[in-house]
C-alpha cells in the first residue's frame, strides 16, 4: 500500500489543487503573518524601485510626487548623458571602483590576520580586551569619527602637525588642502572601523572549527604555521567569500559618511574624495538637480545588481554551496 | 576559557606570543588612544587650544565645554530621548514583523514561499536608489519631520529576516509540526 512518504503533503492528497484564493483561505494565519512585513517592503523598497523611472525623466513638480512623477516629460537617456558629460564622470567612477577595490583588500587581509592573531596568543583574558578594545570605533558615527581625525589633522590645532612634527622638526602639513595623502588616510580611516567588526566575525567562525584537525596535524609533525595555512585558513574560506560577496554587491555604493565627514566636505579634496554617492548627494541637496541625481543613482542601482549576480554566479561555479541563491 | 593540556604542546612559541601581543597592543592602543585625546580637549582651556594645538595632557583645565551643554540641557534630553526610543521601539518592532516574516518562508508546505523569499530577497538586489527613496519617503509617504521615518523604512533587515527564517527551518525542533499537524491547526 502506498502512503505519502511526506506527512506535510498528507491534507494535499484529499483535495484537488486550487488557486491562490483557496491558499489564503486555507492558509490565513501565514498569510496575516507575512502582512506587516510585506507591507513595510513595499512601501520603502518597492516604491522606490518604481520611483527610480524618474532618471529617465524631465522632472517638474506638479503637486504630489506621483502625479508630477506621471505628468513629467520623457527624455530618454538625456539625464544619463548629461552626467557623464560633466567633468567629473570618469573621476567619480575611478575614485568609486578604486575606493572599494581597496576597502575590500585591506579589510579582508587585516581581519582574518588580526582574527589569527588573537586566536593564537596564550592569554585568552588579554585577547578579549584586544577583542573588545579593536570593537570600539564600529560604535562610533562617521560623524564622531570626522572629529577625532580633525583632532589629529587639523592644519594649526591638530596632533600630528603640533605635537609630533613639532616634536620632529618637521614643516607643519595643511592636511585638508593637500589631495596628496587622502587615498591613504580614508583607506586607514575605513579599516579602523571595520576591522574590529570583522575580525569578530572571522574570529568566531575560527573559534569554532575541529580541534581534532589541529591535534592530528599536530601528530604529523606541522608547526603551528603549517597550521594555519593550511587548516585554519582553508577552513574559513566559506565565511571570507560570503564576507566579498556582500562587499561586491555594493562596489559602486561608497559609505556617504565616510567621504564626506572625514573630508569635512572640503572642496579642494573633491578630486580624489567625489565618489558616485557624494556626486548623488550634492547634485540632490546643493543644486537641487533631480534628473542628474536620480540617473546617479539608477546607475548605482542597475551596476550593483549585475556586479551582485555575476559575483554569485562565480562563487556557484567554484562551490555550489556557498552561493547565496 | 582555558584550552585542554594536550593543545599546550600544540601553541606558538613563547617568542612569537610576545611578537603578537606587542602588535596587537599597538593596534589596540591605536583604537583607544583617539578617545583619551577627545577626552582632554573637551577638558581644555579654548584658548590654550588655539596656542598649543589639541594634545593628551590639557595645557589649561576648563570645564567650559561641559558648562555649555549643561546650560543646554532640554535640548541634550531631547535628543538622548529621541535615540533612546527609536533604538527601543524599532527593535521590538523589527524583531517582531522579521520573525512574522520569517516564520512562513520557512515553512516547506507553504504554497507561496518561494515567491515571498524572492520578495524579500529582490530588495536586497535592486534598490530605487537614494534619491527615488527620499523623494518617495518625503513627498509620498510625508516623513519629514516625523520619528517614523526614523523607524519604519529599517524595520525589514533582509540579512535578519533570512537569518531567522533559516534559523525557523533547520534548528527549530520539528515535532513542532507534527504536533501542528495532528491537531490539525494551520
Amino acid at each position: 500500500m502506498k502512503t505519502s512518504p511526506k506527512l506535510d503533503h498528507a491534507i494535499d492528497l484529499n483535495q484537488p489543487k486550487r488557486g491562490f484564493l483557496h491558499e489564503l483561505n486555507r492558509n490565513k494565519a501565514l498569510f496575516l503573518m507575512l502582512l506587516p512585513g510585506a507591507l513595510i517592503l513595499f512601501l520603502y523598497n518597492y516604491l522606490p524601485m518604481f520611483g527610480s523611472i524618474v532618471a529617465f525623466k524631465y522632472f517638474e513638480f506638479h503637486g504630489g510626487f506621483i502625479t508630477s512623477l506621471i505628468k513629467s516629460r520623457w527624455v530618454g537617456l538625456e539625464n544619463f548623458m548629461f552626467m557623464f558629460k560633466t567633468p567629473f564622470a570618469f573621476e567619480m567612477i575611478r575614485n568609486t571602483l578604486l575606493y572599494n577595490l581597496a576597502f575590500i583588500i585591506s579589510c579582508t587581509l587585516i581581519s582574518i590576520a588580526f582574527a589569527i592573531m588573537l586566536n593564537e596568543i596564550y592569554s585568552r583574558k588579554l585577547a578579549k580586551l584586544y577583542q573588545s578594545a579593536m570593537f570600539l570605533p564600529f560604535f562610533f558615527s562617521w560623524v564622531v569619527f570626522g572629529y577625532l581625525v580633525y583632532a589629529f589633522l587639523s592644519a594649526d590645532k591638530g596632533f600630528i602637525n603640533m605635537t609630533i612634527f613639532k616634536a620632529l622638526g618637521i614643516k607643519p602639513i595643511a592636511w585638508y588642502n593637500d589631495t596628496t595623502y587622502w587615498p591613504y588616510i580614508l583607506i586607514l580611516v575605513n579599516a579602523w572601523r571595520w576591522v574590529g567588526n570583522n575580525c569578530i566575525i572571522y574570529l568566531a567562525s575560527i573559534i569554532s572549527l575541529d580541534q581534532q584537525l589541529y591535534e592530528a596535524a599536530r601528530i604529523d609533525g606541522a608547526s603551528r604555521w603549517q597550521q594555519i595555512i593550511n587548516i585554519t585558513i582553508p577552513q574559513i574560506t566559506p565565511v571570507i567569500i560570503v564576507m566579498i560577496l556582500l562587499f561586491v554587491g555594493r562596489i559602486f555604493n561608497t559609505d556617504l559618511g565616510l567621504f564626506f565627514m572625514i573630508p569635512r566636505n572640503s572642496m579642494l579634496l573633491m578630486p580624489v574624495t567625489r565618489t558616485m554617492d557624494v556626486y548623488v548627494y550634492n547634485a540632490l541637496m546643493s543644486n537641487g538637480d533631480i534628473g542628474m541625481s536620480s540617473a546617479g543613482a539608477f546607475l548605482q542601482s542597475v551596476v550593483g545588481l549585475i556586479t551582485i549576480i555575476i559575483a554569485n554566479l562565480a562563487v556557484k561555479r567554484i562551490d555550489p554551496e556557498q552561493s547565496m541563491f | 576559557m582555558s584550552k585542554p593540556e594536550i593543545n599546550r604542546l600544540n601553541n606558538i612559541s613563547p617568542k612569537s606570543n610576545k611578537i603578537l601581543n606587542i602588535i596587537l597592543a599597538v593596534y589596540t592602543s591605536l583604537c583607544v588612544l583617539p578617545l583619551f585625546l577627545v577626552l582632554a580637549v573637551s577638558f581644555s582651556d579654548e584658548n590654550s587650544l588655539f596656542i598649543h594645538g589639541f594634545s593628551f595632557i590639557p595645557k589649561q583645565f576648563s570645564t567650559a565645554a561641559y558648562d555649555f551643554i549643561f546650560s543646554q540641557a532640554n535640548q541634550v534630553l531631547v535628543a538622548y530621548g529621541i535615540s533612546i526610543f527609536i533604538t527601543l521601539a524599532g527593535t521590538a518592532l523589527s524583531v517582531m514583523i522579521m520573525s512574522l516574516y520569517a516564520y512562513p518562508i520557512s515553512r516547506k508546505d507553504f504554497k507561496y514561499k518561494n515567491f515571498f523569499t524572492f520578495y524579500l530577497i529582490l530588495t536586497m538586489l535592486y534598490s530605487g536608489g537614494l534619491v527615488a527613496t527620499y523623494l518617495v519617503g518625503v513627498r509620498v509617504l510625508q516623513f519629514k519631520d516625523n520619528i517614523l521615518g526614523l523607524i519604519l523604512p529599517y524595520v525589514m533587515n533582509v540579512f535578519f529576516s533570512n537569518y531567522s527564517s533559516y534559523f525557523f527551518s533547520n534548528k527549530c525542533p520539528r515535532f513542532i509540526d507534527r504536533v501542528r499537524q495532528n491537531r490539525r491547526c494551520r
